[in-house]
């Protein structure tokens, strides 16, 4: 079977909808699911049509009203509308596509995607957008576009060197369009712009390996967001770097280079800073074996079933989903034509963290 | 909308050399003649006579709607080719890319050739004239789909073909529009012509759709054609590309088919370049294209088409006559 066709969640028939206005009517807008006092009211057999249907409720979408009775605060993702003539009571509108969450009196709607927001101190994997005078434009999947100074990146020979005009006029030799990193978020200014830095030997150009993004939210916060991988199958160890924006970049796993190897006997130690930094912004890829290239895209699959399941990422989540998938692929499926082989391996792997 | 980003040197040359192993590595597992799997329903638009809905990953959503009205033969006697060939209107639309009609659609799919000086002179761009273009070209043997489209002497249907993009940051592959081209043409259907053929009276209709008649008749061949990308790294053969596939492709081709028995063997109603990346490797290295590798391209899609379209046409049928 070449291709695979899915038929879409059945609508909600008109009578089900009918059945749900009743039960709303009274709120004066959408369906809030509360009761005087601010409880809960959740019908057993509305709830679970809900789930089923397309048109979920729960759900609000931007300029909707959600309530106008004044005992509601808003919150995050809604606004007031503008007062009306007759002195009525102003009403709550939803300002984003999401869920709605409570807390005592406080509205606020979650929204169902949203865009990285960036935090200082954060693991990002991003993509040169633009090249200028003296620093680059980073795309990190956030709301602006991120700024990596020249100043703020390791600079060939020497790790701690003053930038002079020649670093500038070389700029591109860094980093040049297209270019994927790994950096820090350093500093944010006041509309949440942020700025990167690479001056860790653990940050700078990306090699070796593919890059994938996901949903941003999807990464869980870790202690550490580049993970080493022992990978069966003679594909040896993989780095995977886990940027909190979403963008993820799987890579053979390369020794870092100041730590040396058989040269750093014979080298002086400012001649080996000299090499490794430049060769820091090599554009040229290691030999990578066809094994390691398979786990590379085993791996790549398993986050994207994972996500897909709406799992969240960690280090122990992707371990067990990889051990899962192996344990599959030793049953003999095929990942690309059975497009419920990640469902059963997200199964298979959330059932190992239950049994712990 | 901006350029997509291009690839970096290093990702490039990793996904040249893993998609020209034997067998290739794709990023996603599939094999080389494996499609993504797509969500698809059709006529569910209540004001058209055809309707479909395909989301696909990556490529996003795309709404298409098809609406016939009556029209009178601009010459009374003989219709020429090109007045025949306006009685089809295929319009591509990107939500919230500001206005339609002319040039709109504009390197949607990335197909070469469309969409440049001379599509635009047609008064339609991009997108449009290559889907128009497959439509009109398909059918061997004199069968055209402007004969189905005669009502009686003097009058025609004249069909709007509108197509939605919803998702304008997405990369719409030709195989989106495509499918969703082909399936909403499947679920079209004409209301039932009440008055006799050969009289030039404005023709009547049944107003029972029970009774109307399809576009495609659903057991008879031609069916409602089908563009394939294919895209070639090495001596690869790749059908569904991904985008970051395109980009590092060395050429890619978008062959356009249509089923012509029932055995499911395929005419090549036409052939366009498809827009690739720079290729991966370097500069000097890279081979150009050779009459095996095309003439390999064109093989693949045509031995993996009939069961595509068959799979588009039963899930038509299903959606069609569930009620």
């Amino acid at each position: 079977m070449p291709i695979q066709i899915i038929a879409p969640a059945p609508f909600l028939s008109a009578e089900e909808e009918e059945e749900e206005f009743q039960v709303e009517e009274d709120e004066g807008g959408v369906p809030l699911d509360l009761d005087n006092d601010g409880d809960t009211a959740m019908d057993g057999v509305a709830a679970s049509k809900r789930k089923q249907g397309r048109q979920a409720a729960g759900i609000v979408t931007p300029g909707e009203i959600v309530t106008d009775d004044p005992q509601w605060m808003r919150g995050h993702g809604t606004y007031l509308s503008s007062p009306t003539a007759d002195g009525e009571s102003q009403s709550i509108v939803s300002s984003l596509a999401g869920t709605i969450s409570k807390t005592n009196k406080l509205l606020s709607i979650r929204a169902l995607r949203f865009r990285y927001v960036p935090e200082i101190g954060d693991l990002v994997v991003g993509r040169i957008l633009e090249v200028q005078t003296k620093r680059w434009r980073v795309d990190i999947a956030a709301p602006h576009s991120a700024a990596l100074l020249l100043s703020s990146i390791n600079l060939p020979g020497g790790i701690l060197r003053k930038r002079t005009s020649t670093d500038e006029l070389q700029i591109r030799t860094f980093f040049s369009e297209g270019d994927l990193l790994v950096a820090e978020v350093q500093t944010l200014n006041s509309d949440g712009q942020a700025s990167l830095h690479t001056r860790s030997l653990k940050y700078g150009k990306l090699r070796n390996g593919y890059f994938m993004t996901i949903d941003a939210g999807m990464v869980r916060r870790m202690k550490s967001h580049v993970l080493t991988m022992n990978t069966s199958n003679g594909g040896g160890e993989v780095d995977i770097y886990l940027g909190v924006n979403g963008y993820i970049y799987i890579a053979k796993h390369t020794t870092p280079l100041t730590e040396g190897g058989v040269e750093s006997k014979s080298v002086s130690i400012t001649r080996l800073e000299e090499e490794a930094s430049e060769a820091i912004y090599s554009n040229v890829n290691e030999d990578i074996s066809p094994e390691t290239r398979a786990e590379i895209a085993r791996i790549g699959c398993v986050l994207r079933a994972l996500v897909k399941a709406n799992v969240k990422i960690d280090e122990e989540m992707l371990n067990l989903g990889y051990e899962a998938a192996l344990e599959e692929f030793l049953e003999g499926f095929d990942w690309g034509s059975d497009t419920e082989a990640g469902k059963r391996v997200v199964d298979l792997a959330l059932a190992k963290r239950r049994m712990g | 909308m901006p350029p997509p980003t291009p690839l970096s040197p290093p990702e490039l040359s990793y996904l040249f050399t893993s998609l020209s192993l034997t067998p290739p590595i794709r990023p996603d597992l599939r094999s080389a003649s494996q499609f993504r799997p797509l969500i698809a329903e059709c006529s569910f638009l209540p004001h058209c006579n055809g309707s479909s809905r395909i989301c696909m990953t990556e490529a996003g959503e795309c709404i298409v709607g098809i609406k016939a009205e009556v029209e009178k033969d601009a010459t009374s006697k003989y219709a020429t080719i090109i007045e025949r060939e306006k009685w089809i209107e295929v319009s591509v639309e990107v939500a919230g890319g500001g206005a339609s009609g002319p040039g709109s659609g504009v390197g949607v799919g990335g197909i070469s050739g469309a969409g440049g000086a001379s599509g635009r002179d047609e008064g339609d761009g991009g997108a449009a004239v290559w889907l128009k273009e497959g439509l009109l070209a398909c059918g061997g043997d004199g069968w055209s789909i402007l004969d189905r489209l005669v009502i009686s002497k003097g009058w025609h249907w004249k069909l709007y073909i509108d197509v939605l993009l919803l998702t304008p940051t997405s990369h719409p592959s030709p195989l989106l529009l495509s499918t969703a081209v082909n399936m909403a043409l499947d679920s079209t259907y004409l209301p039932k012509l009440t008055s006799p053929h050969d009289v030039d009276d404005i023709p009547a209709f049944s107003d029972d759709w029970a009774i109307s008649v399809p576009l495609y008749e659903p057991t008879t061949f031609p069916r409602p054609p089908i563009s394939l990308p294919v895209v070639a790294i090495g001596d690869n053969v790749f059908l569904d590309p991904s985008v970051a596939e395109v980009a590092t492709a060395e050429v890619g081709l978008v062959v356009t088919l249509a089923l012509s028995d029932a055995d499911g063997s395929c005419d090549i109603v036409g052939v366009r370049g498809m827009e690739v990346g720079r290729a991966g490797g370097k500069e000097g290295d890279r081979k150009g294209i050779n009459r095996k590798l095309l003439r390999k391209m064109v093989t693949t899609c045509v031995n993996e088409a009939s069961e595509v379209i068959k799979t588009l046409g039963e899930t038509t049928h299903k959606q069609m006559f569930r009620a």
